[in-house]
């Protein structure tokens, strides 16, 4: 009886197995959705103070869009700048930013993720580019915002949220 | 020390301290939830040995490198210190890193997870739900003939090994050389002052020695006795832990903003699960395969160097869940991890061997 | 030997079996109208492999069908196709007037689901108000178009700029309606132009303006973008079908076009789909009324 139970498992293990590696595709082994090692290695490299100047020179113009509240024109700006600095870090957070301000909280998670994931220092607080209050705030004005619903779209966005809750609680990622 | 203290009071003591110092090593500057953790300190490890990408995860922890001195020592003057081996090093090797991969997925190894539970983590309750259901199966491999041979004697000069390499470690620790990585930011860089760690785990190490207290094995003994006298000092660890993280105000009940978590309880389930079944069959959780291959073990010292080649692979292979969740690359691993073990538990039986 | 043979012959049986095409599951064919957005060419090739993927995915038979924008009720009350798909717009006027149901909304770009009508014009122009637009000449897109005209059109009106009197408007003509705003402003032909903020991230993305060389002046809040839609007696599990089949849409899956296997997405211009709140379409009510627009024209 054991050995038929263990057959069976195996059996069954190996099919799912099966059609994980079958439906799965290739993105999904190289993508994790906390973390981009490459990126993250490459952002460890820069001193606080070449990160500070890159980010003043780069999105100086774009930071006084939103402090003068032209969100649209900033966030179509950053949407341009996508094409070619894919990978930096604060491209993100600044949309992440902008869709706060505009109440559009899953796109401001989704987003404030992307960035994290390219640069956790935004949620390590011995880092200068600390910006977890922010985040934080953001995350209980979502979870303030979501509270009650249960639409589809407002529950991913709770999954979401609750995730940025708890890596701000802080992981070993 | 026998005749001054019974062998269980021994036990639930080594579950109080390590409940007591997995806190109080958050107070001095561990990650919160991971005042001790096996897998994410091998992980720690695995870095600085320079054997994954992760820049964020790179540290000796000293509290590991302890746990192996404080076993070693005590095993040396308990007259427990004596090479030991089975004919088959894979074995343990693969489980061994089997047990990071599943404690990978769920994030923390079995102490983590109860120290998790402690904190008020409710996420924790479907791991430690997996870790029984492991454990269970895995005693149910041992009832139907799993082994993979009877441990002999072999050269004393192979016990010294791993002790020598960790001292080794620990003069790297406290060095710092170039080819040791150590990480600038993350994780990695929250830790207690190195003396206070390496002497907690120097300490933890020598009453595990001499309790042979073991996570897993404590619900092995617990299932096996039906009592849960079997489980004294897993029910202290527990008892402590949340008597001092009420104390140092680390308690949070609930299931949301919960330190080094996710919400997906099934794979958190399974990944426990895993390590429940795997620590079984090598005889003992990751803790106790550091404890044990302080002893001379040199099938737990394939176990630990599993554990590190785990380590290495959950980061660089994206199988370590994250808050967000569980990776495919996770996925996958735990799946195989299952084929793995049952393939396991049915080839290696009395009747084949 | 024989037991080997027994098992081969299994194999190569249950290899043929699933190798045979299926034949659609009730035999009928399902015709889904895509909107012309741009012109008939780009909308086939969008569309093709989103059709051939729901016959794949859920086993009835879909086919393509492009309608023109006015045409659209007119052909939805011969009932000439089974499943819509339209800008907000048209759907809340199919939804409104004809009992057309709801089904789920595209996502793409920078809102999802949503986005929004922009005025804008060239930074040097100094116009920085709607206010400022009076006497100007501005291009709009489309009259159906929710984002390039209807909201464009409230967003004047209620800034007391009455679009009939207060200023010289015009609609480009031919394809790519949209993309001719943008130019017309660029180019100085006209001052200020209407699209959709959409519209205006996608030619910055694909480099053809840079958005630093604009203002925007306006902009009206969110609303759906374009919508999956049926029409009443289509069977529901046909219904639940295609929308399971769309909700479940990935970036990576394909669908085969003749020869090729092509990726759905990139193809159709599209980041997936999404249900949302059926309420949303309500504020294409208001647009319509201001604009006189059906179900709301007067003649």
């Amino acid at each position: 009886m054991f050995e038929k139970i263990n057959y069976v498992s195996l059996v069954i293990l190996t099919g799912i197995l099966a059609f994980f590696l079958y439906s799965g595709g290739n993105a999904n082994w190289k993508e994790a959705p906390g973390r981009d090692f490459y990126a993250m290695a490459a952002q460890s490299n820069i001193s606080a103070k070449e990160k500070e100047a890159k980010i003043k020179k780069r999105y100086g113009g774009i930071e006084e869009m939103i402090g003068a509240g032209q969100l649209e024109k900033a966030l179509l700006t950053l949407k341009q700048m996508e094409t070619g600095y894919k990978k930096d870090a604060h491209l993100y957070f600044l949309q992440g930013q902008i869709y706060a301000k505009m109440k559009l909280y899953k796109e401001s998670i989704t987003n404030f993720f992307k960035a994290v994931k390219l640069d956790p220092d935004y949620v390590d607080e011995g880092c200068s580019l600390y910006k977890g209050t922010l985040i934080k705030e953001v995350t209980l004005d979502a979870m303030d915002y979501y509270k009650g619903k249960s639409d589809a779209g407002s529950k991913s966005a709770k999954k979401l949220v609750f995730a940025m809750q708890r890596r701000l609680a802080g992981s070993c990622e | 020390m026998k005749k001054r203290f019974s062998q269980s009071s021994i036990v639930i003591f080594t579950g109080a301290l390590l409940g007591v110092i997995s806190i109080v090593l958050v107070y001095y500057g561990n990650p919160k939830n991971s005042g001790i953790c096996v897998s994410c300190f091998i992980e720690n490890i695995a870095g600085a040995l320079g054997l994954h990408p992760n820049p964020r995860l790179q540290y000796l922890r000293p509290e590991l490198l302890g746990f192996l001195l404080g076993a070693s020592i005590s095993a040396l003057f308990g007259g427990d210190f004596k090479a030991r081996a089975t004919n088959a090093p894979l074995v343990p090797f693969i489980t061994g890193a089997l047990l990071i991969v599943g404690s990978a997925v769920f994030i923390g190894c079995p102490i983590k997870l109860f120290i998790r539970f402690s904190a008020g983590d409710l996420t924790s309750i479907a791991g430690i739900a997996g870790l029984i259901a492991g454990v269970y199966i895995g005693i149910k491999y041992l009832q139907n003939g799993f082994t993979f041979g009877d441990a002999k004697d072999s050269p004393n000069f192979f016990a010294w090994l791993l002790p020598a390499a960790v001292i080794i470690l620990i003069v790297f620790l406290f060095y710092e050389p170039n080819f040791i990585f150590f990480s600038k930011k993350g994780s990695a860089t929250m830790h207690a002052p190195k003396l206070i760690s390496l002497g907690a785990g120097i300490l933890l190490g020598v009453f595990a020695q001499r309790s042979r207290f073991c996570i897993t094995g404590s619900i092995r003994d617990t299932i096996l006795m039906r009592s849960i006298k079997g489980g004294t000092g897993l029910i202290a660890l527990i008892g402590f832990a949340i008597l001092f993280n009420v104390i140092f105000g680390y308690f949070n009940l609930g299931m949301n903003g919960q330190q080094s978590s996710h919400l997906d309880h099934l794979w958190s389930f399974l990944g426990m699960a895993l390590v429940g079944i795997g620590s079984v069959m090598i005889n003992g959780c990751p803790f106790r395969q550091i404890i044990r291959s302080g002893e001379g073990d040199i099938d737990a010292v394939m176990a630990v160097l599993g554990m590190v080649a785990g380590g290495a692979f959950v980061q660089t292979f994206n199988i370590a869940s994250t808050t967000r969740g569980v990776t495919f690359a996770g996925k996958v691993a735990i799946i195989t991890g299952l084929i793995f073990v049952t393939a396991l538990g049915l080839s290696s039986r009395d009747e084949d061997i | 030997m024989k037991k080997l043979l027994v098992y081969l012959i299994a194999l190569l049986l249950t290899a043929a079996l699933f190798s045979c095409k299926q034949g659609a599951k009730d035999g009928r064919v399902y015709k889904i109208a895509y909107m012309i957005c741009n012109n008939t060419r780009e909308t086939n090739e969008r569309f093709v492999p989103l059709t051939n993927y729901l016959t794949e995915k859920t086993g009835y038979k879909f086919e393509l069908y492009t309608v023109n924008t006015q045409d659209f009720v007119s052909e939805y009350e011969k009932k000439k196709f089974d499943f819509t798909h339209t800008n907000s717009y048209l759907f809340y006027l199919l939804k409104k007037t004809k009992g057309a149901k709801y089904l789920c909304t595209e996502k793409r770009g920078a809102y999802g689901t949503r986005t929004k009508g922009v005025i804008f014009t060239l930074k040097s122009s100094g116009i920085d108000s709607i206010a400022a637009i009076k006497g100007k000449k501005v291009l709009f897109g489309p009259v159906f178009a929710p984002y390039a005209f209807l909201a464009q059109y409230d967003l004047l009106v209620n800034d007391g700029v009455d679009p009939e009197e207060d200023i010289i408007y015009a609609i480009p003509w031919g394809s790519f309606k949209h993309q001719k705003v943008v130019y017309g402003v660029l180019y100085n032909d006209f001052d200020v132009g209407a699209v959709s903020s959409l519209d205006l991230e996608m030619m910055a993305k694909e480099g053809k303006i840079n958005i630093n060389d604009f203002n925007i002046i306006a902009e009206s809040p969110l609303l759906p973008y374009c919508t999956f839609g049926y029409a009443d007696g289509v069977p529901a599990k046909v219904v639940k079908s295609v929308n399971d089949a769309l909700l479940g849409l990935t970036e990576n899956d394909t669908a085969a076009v003749g020869n090729e296997t092509l990726a759905i997405f990139k193809r159709a211009f599209i980041d997936g789909y999404e249900v949302v709140d059926e309420s949303e379409y309500d504020i294409i009510d208001r647009y319509a009324k201001t604009a006189k627009l059906p179900p709301y024209e007067e003649f």
